[in-house]
Parts: C-alpha cells; sequence; structure tokens
C-alpha cells in the first residue's frame, strides 16, 4: 500500500508539469491580456506598449512560460497583475474563509445525507423517500442565489435574525470565541444554501448504490442467518455502499478550496470565488495559474484519496 | 452489442419475451415511472407546437406594456421589454430541454465507457486513463471556454448555431466525475462472484463489461444523468455569459430564470422567474421518477 | 461541473448588476471626478426619519459606508478602482482637490502659478501639515511623489499624469541609475515645487491631485518600487483617517487623525463595507449600512419607502454609445450614421429601460459638464427621416423588405457583451427598430475582455457597443484624436475629421474657461453632425445617505469622502 501511495505521488510530478503547461497555454489563448483590460480615456495606447513590455507579454508564450517555471522553482509564484501584490499572498488572505464555509457545508451535508439516503433506501417507496427525494430535487434545479435572496429576505430583512452578509460585524475587533461565535452567526445562511444545493447528490448516490446492494445475495444469507436488520444495513450493506460516496467525496476536495462563487457574491463572503472568476475577468494570469495549479493539485491528492480508500470499504479491491 | 443481443432476443422469444420487453413491461406497472415519461412528453409537446400556436412572437416588443403582471392577453404577464412570458417559456424549452439531453447523453456515454474500461481492465490501462481523467478535471475552463467563443466568433460561426456546440461542450465537461464513478463500482464489483463465474465461463470482455458490469452500475448512472440534466440547463445560461450559449432574445429557462438576481424583479415580479424555474423543477422531477422506474425495469436480478 | 456552474453564475452576477455599462477605472485618483451644475441634482429627502433602525442609532461613533470590495492597493499612485480610490483619499490629500462644480480648489498647496506659456505649475505648500507620523510635509514629498511615478519601474495606472514631464523619458528609460531626478520636477524651497512639461495643456492641473506620500516612510532606492507594494496595507498619508484594519472582500476600517491639519474629524470611525448590488436594499433598509450607491429606479422606490434616507440623485459623468467601424465604407457615409440615429427610438428604449434614471444623448460630453451645451441636433426618432437618408446613399429596399446596395444586403453584425440586461433591452429593441427601417441586425454577445480585445486591439468589428466615464475635465481628446486610432488606442471606431483635431488642439491649449467653452460647444455641434459614434444614454447615479448622516452631498464631481472631517452623526428622533 504504501508503495502504491508513493508511486502514486511521484506520478504527480509530471502529471502537474502537464497540467502547468496546458493550463497556461490557454490562459494565454484567450483573447486579451493583463494590460487589454484597461479601458480608460487617461491611460494612452503608449502607455499600454510600454505596460505590456515591462510584464513581458510581448514575448512568445514559451519563452513566458518559462519566466514563470522559473520563479516557480525559486518558490516564488508571481506577483498579481490586478492586486500587485504576490499571488500567495492574495489566494492566503481569500483561501481560508472560503475552506470553514465549505468545510461545515461538507460537514454538515454528509451528516444529513448519507443517512437520509439509506434510510431513504431502506423505506423504498415509503412517504419518507418521496419527501426526501422532492427536497433533493428542489435543491439543484433551484439557482442558489435565488434561494440565498429568499433566506435573505425572511430571516435577516423580516426577523432579523442573522446578519444580511458579512462574515463579521463592520468594525468588529472580536478575538477567540466571540469571533468564532460572530463568524457562526454569520456564516448560518450560506452554509445553509450551500448544503442544501449539494445535499441532493450524495442523498441519491447514497440511496441508489444502497438499493444495490441489499439486493445483493450476501444481504439476503446475512439476513437469513438471522442477524439483526440494523447490523444486516449499517454493518454489511453500508460499507459497499459507500463506494460513490467515497468517489463523490475523493472530487469534493478541491471544492473545499475553490470557493462557492454565487453563495459568496450573494452574502459578500470574502472568499476566493470571486477573485478567481474577477482573475478571469482581466486575465490576471500569474494569479490565475496560482488558483488553477493549487486546485489542479487538490484534485490529484482528492482522487488519489479516494482511491486509497476504495481499498479500505472495500478490502477485495487491489491497489496496483 | 448489436449482434449478440439480437440472437439473445430471437432464442427466447419462444419462451418468455426479451428483456428489453420485460423491461417495458415492468416500466408500465410502474405508476410514478410512467408519470415522470409523460410529463416530459408533455414538456416537450408543448415546447414543440406551443410557440407555433401562441398569438406572439417569442421577440415580439410591446414598450407600452412592460413587466405587466398575469392577465388574460398575456397568462404569465410580459417581460421588460413587454415580451409575452408564455411564450418565451415554450420557446426556452425547445433550448433547455436538448441541451439537457444531448449533454447527459454524451456526458453518460463517454463517462461510463471509460469507466468501465478503466475499472476492469485496471493496472496500466486503468493507470492512464485516470491520469488523463485527472487532467480533464483540472482543466481551465473558464479561459478555455473564452477562446473556444473567440475562435466561433473569428469564423463567423451563425449566433444561432453555437447552441449546439454548447450541447457538445456541457457533455464533454461533465464525463470525467461520472468515469470515477463508475470505476470505483467496477473495481469493486469485478471482484464479485458472478464475475468471477464469467470468468469462468470464459466470456469475452466486451460482453462481460457491457451486459455485466455496466447494469450493475446502472442505478449510479442514472442518479447522475438526472443531476446533470439539473446542471445541464442551468449551466447553459451561465455558458452565454462567455459568448457560447444562446443569444437574446432567444430564450432559455436558465436565462429566463437568472432574472432573480435582481433584487426587485425577485420581490414583485415573480411571473418572470416562476414559470421558468418551475419548468426546470419538473423536468428534472420526471426525468428522476423515470430513471427510477427504468433502474427497477432494468435490474437483472428482479425477477419478473 | 458544479464548480463550472456556480463559477459562471457567479460572472451573471457580478457583471449584471456591476458593469451594466462598461466602467472603465477612475480617472482623477484621490480628487475623484467631481463638478456641477446644481439645479441637476435632485434630492429626495426622508420622510420618516423616527423609522430609523435601532441598529443605526446605537452605531453612534462609526459610520458605515457600502462599497464593492477595494483590492487593496492602497496608494495614490497605484489605486486603480474608484473603492480604492475612496481609501486613499481618506488617508492622503493631494496638492490641489476640486469644488463641487468641478473646478479646481487648494489643498496642499495654498496656491499655485501656471506660466504665461502655460509649461510651468508653481505650488506653494501650507506650512505646518503634518503626517500621521508627525513629521511636517514638505515640497520634497511632493517631489518623491511625482518621482515615483516616473520611474522605471513604476506599473501603475498613473503614467499618463507624468509622461509630459520635462526629462520624463531619459528618467523614465534610464535602468542604470545614472539620471538621479527629473528634470521637471524642481523643489525652490521646502514649501514651493515646480512642475515643467513639455508641451501646454490646459486639463494639466488635474495631474497634481494625487495623494502625496511621505519620503521618509515611502522613501525608495530608484527602481525598487516594490517597496511601495509592501506598504500598500500600511498607508500613512497625512489625511483625516488613518487605516486601523482591513479584511480582504469584506471592509476596511478608518479611524480618525485627530491632528487633522483642517481640522479634528468628528466621526471617530468609518467602516467601509462591501456590499453587493443584490443585498444593498436590505443592507439600507436593515440600518447596517449608512450610505451607498443604488442602482435601479425600483430599488430607489425601495429605499424611499424605508423613509430614513436622504437619496441624492444626479447625472454620472459618463455616455453610453454605440460604436461603428467607420473605415467600412457603408458607416464612412454620414447620412447612413445619421439614419440609424433617427431610425432608433432612443428615448423610448431609455423610458422603458431607466424609468426616469436615464436621459437621451446626443453629444459625447455629459451635461454635469461646464462644457456642455444642449444647442445641437436632439434626433428625435422620425423614421421616415431615415428611410430618406438610407434611399439618398444608395441603400434600396427589395420585397424581401431588407435593403441592398450594389446587390449586397445590408446586415450589420454586432459585437457587444453578455451578463447584461441592458445589453439584452438593447438588443431587442435595435433588432425591431432598424428591422423596419430594412436593415438587419445579427447580435454576438461575447465576454467582456474578448471584446475589448476585438475592438480596441485588432478593431475587427462592424458596431459594438460599451460606455465612457470620463474625468473632470472635458477634452475628448484621449478619445477621438488622430493620435488614439491606432490599435490599442481609444479611437476604435477610427474617426479622423481634420476640423475636429483643429477644435481639440485648441481646447486643449487654451486656459481661458470661457473660451474654452466656446471651443468645445463648436466641437460639440461637429460631434453631433459627423456621429463618431450613436450616442445612447446618461444616467444617473444615486446615493442613499442616512438620515443620521450630515454633511454629505454627494454630487457628479463629489463623492462621499469629500470634507469627510466635517461631516458628522446625528441623533435622529
Amino acid at each position: 500500500m504504501r508503495q502504491y501511495i508513493t508511486r502514486r505521488l511521484l506520478e504527480m510530478i509530471p502529471v502537474l508539469l502537464g497540467i502547468s503547461i496546458m493550463i497556461f497555454v490557454i490562459f494565454q489563448l484567450a483573447p486579451g491580456d493583463p494590460v487589454s483590460a484597461i479601458v480608460d480615456p487617461k491611460t494612452s495606447a503608449a502607455t499600454k506598449a510600454k505596460l505590456r513590455e515591462q510584464l513581458h507579454l510581448n514575448e512568445p508564450i514559451i519563452v513566458q512560460y518559462k519566466y514563470w517555471i522559473m520563479d516557480i522553482l525559486k518558490g516564488n509564484w508571481g506577483e498579481s497583475f490586478y492586486y500587485k501584490q504576490p499571488v500567495t499572498k492574495v489566494i492566503n488572505s481569500f483561501l481560508w474563509n472560503s475552506f470553514y464555509l465549505s468545510l461545515a457545508s461538507f460537514i454538515l451535508s454528509a451528516l444529513l445525507s448519507i443517512p437520509i439516503g439509506v434510510l431513504s433506501a431502506t423505506k423504498q417507496y415509503s412517504k419518507f423517500d418521496y419527501v426526501f427525494t422532492v427536497i433533493a430535487l428542489i435543491g439543484i434545479s433551484m439557482p442558489s442565489f435565488f434561494f440565498g435572496l429568499l433566506l435573505i429576505k425572511w430571516f435577516a430583512v423580516d426577523i432579523k435574525l442573522f446578519p444580511v452578509s458579512g462574515m463579521t460585524n463592520p468594525g468588529s475587533t472580536a478575538t477567540g470565541f466571540a469571533l468564532f461565535k460572530e463568524v457562526m452567526h454569520h456564516m448560518a445562511l450560506p452554509l445553509v444554501v450551500l448544503t442544501f444545493g449539494s445535499l441532493a447528490g450524495l442523498m441519491r448516490y447514497t440511496r441508489s448504490s444502497m438499493l444495490e446492494v441489499i439486493r445483493q445475495d450476501y444481504i439476503r444469507t446475512a439476513r437469513a442467518k438471522g442477524l439483526k436488520e440494523k447490523v444486516v444495513i449499517y454493518k454489511h450493506a453500508l460499507r459497499n455502499a459507500l463506494i460513490p460516496v467515497v468517489t463523490i467525496f475523493g472530487m469534493s476536495l478541491p471544492g473545499l478550496f475553490s470557493g462557492a462563487i454565487i453563495t459568496e457574491q450573494i452574502f459578500n463572503w470574502p472568499g476566493i470565488g470571486p477573485i478567481e472568476l474577477q482573475a478571469v475577468n482581466t486575465r490576471d494570469y500569474y494569479l490565475l495559474m496560482g488558483i488553477n495549479m493549487l486546485l489542479a493539485f487538490l484534485t490529484l491528492l482528492g482522487n488519489l484519496i479516494a482511491d486509497v480508500t476504495y481499498a479500505i470499504v472495500d478490502p477485495r479491491i487491489r491497489l496496483k | 452489442m448489436q449482434p449478440v443481443q439480437a440472437k439473445n432476443v430471437k432464442i427466447e422469444e419462444e419462451k418468455i419475451l426479451g428483456p428489453w420487453q420485460l423491461a417495458w413491461i415492468r416500466l408500465k406497472r410502474n405508476k410514478l415511472a410512467m408519470v415522470g415519461l409523460y410529463t416530459l412528453i408533455f414538456m416537450v409537446f408543448v415546447s414543440v407546437f406551443g410557440p407555433m400556436i401562441s398569438p406572439y412572437k417569442m421577440e415580439t416588443l410591446d414598450l407600452s406594456n412592460i413587466s405587466s403582471p398575469p392577465s388574460l392577453t398575456h397568462p404569465l404577464g410580459t417581460d421588460e421589454v413587454g415580451r409575452d412570458v408564455l411564450t418565451r417559456v415554450m420557446y426556452a424549452g425547445r433550448i433547455s430541454l436538448s441541451v439537457g439531453v444531448v449533454a447527459v447523453i454524451i456526458s453518460v456515454v463517454i463517462g461510463s465507457i471509460v469507466g468501465a474500461i478503466s475499472g476492469y481492465y485496471g493496472g496500466i490501462v486503468d493507470a492512464i486513463i485516470m491520469r488523463i481523467v485527472d487532467i480533464f478535471m483540472c482543466f481551465p475552463f473558464l479561459p478555455l471556454l473564452i477562446m473556444i467563443a473567440a475562435v466561433m466568433s473569428d469564423y463567423k460561426v451563425h449566433p444561432d448555431y453555437r447552441i449546439y456546440v454548447v450541447m457538445f461542450i456541457i457533455g464533454i465537461l461533465s464525463w470525467p466525475g461520472l468515469s470515477r464513478l463508475i470505476r470505483g463500482q467496477i473495481l469493486a464489483l469485478r471482484e464479485q462472484e458472478f464475475i468471477q463465474a464469467a470468468e469462468a465461463l470464459g466470456l469475452r470482455d466486451r460482453r462481460k463489461i457491457i451486459r455485466h458490469l455496466l447494469p450493475n452500475t446502472l442505478s449510479s448512472i442514472i442518479v447522475s444523468a438526472t443531476l446533470e440534466v439539473a446542471g445541464a440547463i442551468l449551466t447553459e445560461s451561465s455558458l452565454s455569459y462567455l459568448g457560447l450559449g444562446v443569444t437574446p432574445p432567444t430564450p432559455s429557462w436558465g436565462n429566463m430564470v437568472n432574472v432573480v438576481t435582481d433584487a426587485y424583479v425577485f420581490q414583485f415580479h415573480p411571473w418572470r422567474w416562476v414559470p421558468p424555474g418551475l419548468c426546470i423543477f419538473i423536468t428534472v422531477m420526471a426525468i428522476n421518477l423515470l430513471g427510477d422506474g427504468l433502474r427497477d425495469a432494468l435490474d437483472p436480478k428482479l425477477k419478473h | 461541473m458544479k464548480k463550472l456552474l456556480s463559477l459562471c453564475l457567479g460572472i451573471l452576477i457580478v457583471v449584471g448588476t456591476f458593469s451594466s455599462c462598461a466602467k472603465p477605472s477612475s480617472n482623477q485618483g484621490s480628487s475623484d471626478n467631481k463638478s456641477l451644475n446644481k439645479s441637476q441634482i435632485e434630492i429626495i429627502q426622508a420622510t420618516n426619519p423616527e423609522k430609523l433602525p435601532q441598529v443605526a442609532r446605537d452605531r453612534k461613533d462609526t459610520l458605515v459606508v457600502g462599497t464593492t470590495a477595494p483590492n487593496g492597493t492602497f496608494n495614490p499612485i497605484y489605486s486603480s478602482s474608484v473603492y480604492d480610490s475612496w481609501v486613499v483619499s481618506l488617508i492622503f490629500d493631494g496638492l490641489i482637490s476640486n469644488d463641487a462644480e468641478g473646478n479646481p480648489i487648494p489643498n496642499v498647496a495654498e496656491k499655485w502659478d501656471i506660466s504665461q506659456d502655460g509649461k510651468t505649475y508653481t505650488f506653494y505648500i501650507k506650512k505646518g501639515i503634518k503626517f500621521h507620523d508627525g513629521k511636517e510635509l514638505t515640497a520634497e514629498d511632493v517631489a518623491f511623489t511625482f518621482t515615483a511615478m516616473c520611474d522605471p519601474n513604476y506599473d501603475g495606472p498613473r503614467t499618463d499624469a507624468v509622461m509630459y514631464l520635462e526629462g520624463y523619458e531619459e528618467y523614465n528609460k534610464d535602468k542604470e541609475n545614472k539620471v538621479k531626478e527629473v528634470k521637471g520636477i524642481k523643489v525652490l524651497d521646502p514649501y514651493t515645487i515646480q512642475f515643467t512639461l513639455k508641451e501646454a495643456q490646459a486639463p494639466a492641473i488635474w495631474n497634481f491631485g494625487y495623494g502625496i506620500m511621505p519620503k521618509h516612510y515611502y522613501g525608495f532606492e530608484k527602481g525598487n518600487i516594490k517597496k511601495l507594494k509592501d506598504l500598500f496595507l500600511k498607508p500613512m498619508g497625512s489625511g483625516a483617517y488613518t487605516l486601523k484594519n482591513y479584511k480582504p472582500g469584506a471592509e476596511v476600517v478608518f479611524e480618525k487623525n485627530p491632528n487633522y491639519w483642517k481640522g479634528e474629524p468628528k466621526i471617530k470611525n468609518i467602516v467601509m463595507k462591501v456590499t453587493n448590488a443584490n443585498t444593498v436594499v436590505q443592507e439600507l433598509t436593515s440600518g447596517n449600512v449608512d450610505i451607498d450607491g443604488v442602482g435601479k429606479p425600483e430599488m430607489v422606490e425601495m429605499i424611499k419607502q424605508a423613509g430614513f434616507f436622504n437619496i441624492y440623485s444626479y447625472p454620472a459623468n459618463s455616455y453610453s454609445y454605440i460604436g461603428l467601424n467607420l473605415r467600412d465604407e457603408r458607416f464612412s457615409d454620414k447620412r447612413v450614421r445619421q439614419a440609424l440615429m433617427y431610425g432608433f427610438d432612443r428615448k423610448g428604449f431609455i423610458n422603458a429601460y431607466y424609468k426616469g434614471n436615464g436621459q437621451v444623448c446626443n453629444a459625447p460630453i455629459s451635461p454635469v459638464s461646464w462644457a456642455y451645451t444642449d444647442e445641437i441636433n436632439q434626433y428625435e426618432y422620425n423614421p421616415e427621416l431615415a428611410n430618406k437618408l438610407l434611399d439618398e446613399a444608395g441603400w434600396v429596399k427589395k420585397e424581401d423588405g431588407f435593403r441592398y446596395k450594389d446587390g449586397k444586403k445590408f446586415t450589420i453584425h454586432w459585437m457587444t457583451y453578455t451578463g447584461s440586461k441592458f445589453v439584452e433591452s438593447l438588443v431587442a429593441i435595435l433588432k425591431d427598430n432598424w428591422g423596419k427601417l430594412g436593415i438587419e441586425v445579427i447580435p454576438e454577445l461575447m465576454e467582456f475582455g474578448t471584446l475589448v480585445e476585438k475592438v480596441y486591439n485588432k478593431r475587427e468589428f462592424e458596431m459594438y457597443n460599451m460606455a465612457w466615464s470620463l474625468s473632470i475635465d472635458p477634452d475628448p481628446s484621449g478619445i477621438f484624436s488622430k493620435a488614439q486610432d491606432v490599435p490599442g488606442g481609444n479611437n476604435s471606431v477610427g474617426w479622423v475629421n481634420e476640423e475636429s483635431e483643429k477644435l481639440m488642439k485648441q481646447g486643449l491649449t487654451e486656459f481661458n474657461q470661457d473660451k474654452r467653452k466656446e471651443i468645445y460647444k463648436q466641437w460639440l455641434k461637429l460631434a453631433n453632425d459627423e456621429l463618431p459614434y450613436l450616442f445612447l444614454a446618461y444616467t444617473k447615479d444615486n446615493v442613499a445617505v442616512s438620515c443620521r448622516v450630515n454633511g454629505v452631498n454627494p454630487s457628479p464631481y463629489v463623492d462621499w469622502t469629500y470634507d469627510i472631517h466635517k461631516v458628522e452623526l446625528v441623533d435622529v428622533k
């Protein structure tokens, strides 16, 4: 097993290098560059030309990539054109806010959706099953900004239970537990929105995979042996039903860091989502590279973790 | 696959019904699935023929009658330039339904085949395919789509035809997730007794994958298809932002429902976003019901 | 998939709400765009101050202002967004500022002289102005600030403010550190500084409004401009407030500078809180935010209902337009441009879309400017005249209802940007209006960055639409001069007109405002007749100010940061 993990980790290096080349080229091929994003009667064509030269934007893609990769080897991720600050600093100041929110939502939706999924499967076509099927499907067909606005109207404006937006009170200087409480208070609404949107996937996969498993022969055998239904379901069936759930979990790892753009936008949650968007709009190459390479690494890592977990969940799976 | 199956049907025809006929009979018995099926047919029917019988065209303006609430002349009211919302919702259905269905078919076909191959063969094949999937999952789609949009514009592809490209792109974008899902399940399935039995029988790989492995992952495929239909319909509208979706004044459910971003419309003009929103929900619901029914009907383990 | 979806939908929100027209970055740095004709400001008074929520009443020493997230470039020579420049103008002071009418007024400089030839500017600095650390502001600091903009490695947005200084090229091109100073920047004594320009330009005075940085704090070796960037989040100037805390994407917190040279500010804390157009109404009416801009007229109505806001409504210093590629022989014909203008019901469109929050634009200067005139052709909707002009230009209507010339159908490929409700309405109306003239319009929507690339850099387009946000001086040569008719230049439509060149040149070198006004009047008449653009609309800005805030009077050239030390919070019964 250890050998397998080491090999996969080593494989990541060339894959990441390949991804970096691919991403870099795609960014450069998209029309426009950081300078052309400036449209201002006070900025003349001559000034723009000068800026392009300073930023090496006139040079061939290969040369520009070389500058970038050489800097990376020195541990320097470059400077964001838009923020005029080191890329790592920009990412760092938004990344964790996104992470806290996404992680909370991830945990909450896992805690809700797996048990609901299992119950829906064991009581297939019951009222319980239908109610949650409908709720889940509303969750995916309702745009999150709509749900967000609705919650703001009900809970922030009408009954004033939660703040409209932000992560802390304006001008707050709270620290420690007081800060935690404040953040939780602000997080409540966006958390509900995010969780509601992601509930459907996990719930439906758990349900369907559970249905699949409880029809299998060995479950019948287990029941025939006179094991308690609870033991049959939670000890024998669930374990095997988790394979798709594990896959989904693995794929959600980058999502924990990439930020939920719409929800963050509506609630002014200072996350990385809107930042990436702006970077695309302003063609902030280095910042985009930074964010995308981070997410690429997390994607690879998430898939690796999922692969390893398969073997734990189902010992028959052999990793080679 | 075709010849094998055809032979099968012929042999079994005498004694019992073929598996597809059997499935159809089972499906027909499932009332909810039939509700889903009829709803879908109804939606398609209204989208195709509705705009033809409507007294309005989807682009007819009426500046004297903007954002008016539902009335007898406009059953679902009018939008910000006085166009009839009902006509637009029906017209939008053509775009959204076809985008949803085509994109999901592409994604499901590629995703399940790639996932099955990877999971079944394992080893080096799996490693290579999964690295490709990894790379695909790391694609920076926004800039890529911006680039594709620009290229299409350079080649003067007529905006109305770009929607076909959009269907294709959404399909292509969403297969990697499904393929990992299928692969994971196949990894587990191929160690099970019935596959070992198939192995012992000396069945060909293709037959094993298509007849024995994939049907067992059908439930995941159906769930993912259901989820993706909703995703594709909403994604279409966001691709419009990149210059890839439908071009105004052509409506789609996604871009119609997007007007709720306007706080005022959200609060005071519900007739503009409730109908397209409901349409998305009903479609997804119908596909889900039908999907569940199909899964049960096609379940190889169930005896009729 | 889910990620892509959310990524894309997110953009829809940003673009849809914040850039219904393309708003380039602000141009005036510390002295944002300001000036005006009083009659154009409309103030809706609060009707029910007693409805002010308790939250707001309890916030006795803190003013909360809504903002779009600033970039954190808190430096007078680097700030590029309007929101960063708010931060900068609270912390820094410039040599000059401007009043509500858009005239230059003394600030750090008590007075200034402009030489006869218009090339030399001498500023006399007020004695006793202290930076936040107590050290005095002198001419050396001014010289340092302007020399920094000339630095070879300077990559901020202010280059055009210094590139006409004598000796700029020499200083800027020299990377070996041989040229130690810019010839055109001269410290005469600790309180007098002189700038020499290569050519006389009337708007040049506005280049001296940028905030002054203390040399002893920011000072850096030539070329090492990184030091300024490292200090973005620890700004120090001589302004009324100091930066207390910055949470990126969330808020900027300020504390008053009790020793402010214009007098101690009356409000202890100011918080710039990030809000968005989707929830701004909720933020305002629930009392969380005291001041914020409100976009749509419907939203203004909702704020009005709340009753405890004074709403300031005034024309923005900007206009929207349709650009036709004048290199295309169809559009080089003036009659065709005029026909398109007459054949488009702009008033109907603007009333329907802006609902009183916008007016028809007929010339490229905003009504807020002193140079504005309305003694020009109004291009009222007149389809008969439009048809006649098109007939004259040789475009003949055939049986299929479309116009043809030399066997070619009149079809316009129109490139525009996505995610904007404005564009969506415009598409619907133009297709309809021009379709009636016999012209087929094929709109193509693209992401804004792509559109900019095609229009300004490649200049491959038939027609596009955008908007200009203007600076305080009316000089139009930054947009319409022949010199800008190059790839990357602002004259993307390629309007080259000898008469216009002559007038713009005259306007640029004339220092007397009355005479300038006369020149611009002629120029506006010319532009109105020649139609380098098909002008669309002037829009209004609406700012809601809570009735507990006293002394904030926003207008086109003056934002809430103006005279901030005089602003106070009052108890409302």
